[in-house]
């Protein structure tokens, strides 16, 4: 996450290797079969994605141990 | 008392749409496949939220179709959608229809969140006319989740408990009713499972270790998601 982007003036995220200001878009995310529209902050001009710690370790966490469920 | 359960509504929609449940439209589609309906038929959804299923139907152009709900927030989503299409505020165990007028009743994922499901299912039995179609999804426990269950239970136990295929089977025949096609779709309960959890909608009452007044407990292993579609009357 650290070499994509970095928190720029007021807290907002910045593309390290555009140089711009992430937007939110609404992104796909595939696990397994699954796929899910969420709203993340995204780079308008590579696409790259910023999926924060709080969300992977939180919700996404969550809804991967919810579909691996036996 | 009726509760208006709609979940933080705006949040859901953007998410997962206007179908709140597993599958979404895709087990409608499954369910009509096996409903000989003539164009024209007479077609109710029950807990139809913010009609999603509606959608479908006045897409497919061969019913006339109601809706009925009892949350007001989620009948004011549909109202703008639906021109040509009556929906009702109201409750399953309390249906505002005549008897014997519907030629197909859709219950989709509302049975499991009602306090009195058996007299829900009469309602449903007392609207449908003879030859008509009953479509019912929900969760259910596929695998014996009941790690203890009171030796006197009645069918179709309130909210809070899971439905069990043979409680609801058994309604059914006592009830006049042939089975046509009984589906189970656990990756799709799990998939919506997801969606919601992503969402920021919490699913503990349904996902989590609970343990009834009586003492019944669930696992949410185990459970399960059920399509079923059953005629009233004797297979032709």
């Amino acid at each position: 996450m650290t070499e994509g982007a970095r928190a720029g003036h007021e807290g907002g995220w910045v593309c390290y290797r555009c140089k711009v200001p992430l937007e939110v878009q609404t992104v796909r995310l595939q696990y397994l079969r699954t796929i899910f529209a969420l709203n993340l902050p995204a780079c308008p001009r590579c696409g790259m994605i910023l999926i924060d710690e709080e969300l992977a370790i939180g919700k996404m966490a969550e809804a991967v141990q919810a579909l691996e469920d036996k | 008392m009726a509760v208006d359960r709609c979940l933080s509504w705006q949040n859901v929609r953007n998410i997962a749409g206007s179908c709140i449940r597993p599958g979404g439209s895709l087990l409608t589609e499954r369910a009509l496949q096996f409903c000989s309906l003539p164009r024209g038929s007479h077609v109710a959804d029950i807990g139809c939220g913010a009609g999603g299923t509606l959608d479908y139907l006045e897409r497919s152009g061969l019913c006339d179709a109601v809706g009925l709900d009892y949350s007001a927030t989620l009948l004011k989503e549909a109202i703008p959608r639906f021109a040509s299409m009556r929906l009702v505020r109201g409750q399953a165990e309390s249906l505002p229809f005549k008897n014997s007028f519907f030629d197909a009743l859709f219950c989709e994922c509302v049975l499991s969140v009602l306090g009195e499901r058996i007299k829900a299912l009469h309602e449903c039995v007392r609207v449908l006319r003879e030859g008509g179609f009953l479509i019912l999804s929900d969760v259910f426990a596929a695998r014996s989740t009941a790690l203890h269950r009171p030796a006197a239970h009645s069918h179709l136990p309130g909210a809070g408990r899971v439905l069990e295929k043979d409680d609801l089977v058994g309604f059914l025949n006592e009830n006049g009713f042939s089975l046509l096609l009984w589906e189970e779709h656990e990756m799709l309960l799990k998939e919506f499972a997801a969606t919601m959890i992503l969402a920021g909608v919490s699913l503990s009452d349904l996902w989590n270790c609970s343990e009834e007044s009586d003492g019944t407990k669930t696992n949410r292993r185990g459970l399960s998601y059920f399509l079923l579609v059953a005629r009233k009357g004797p297979l032709r």
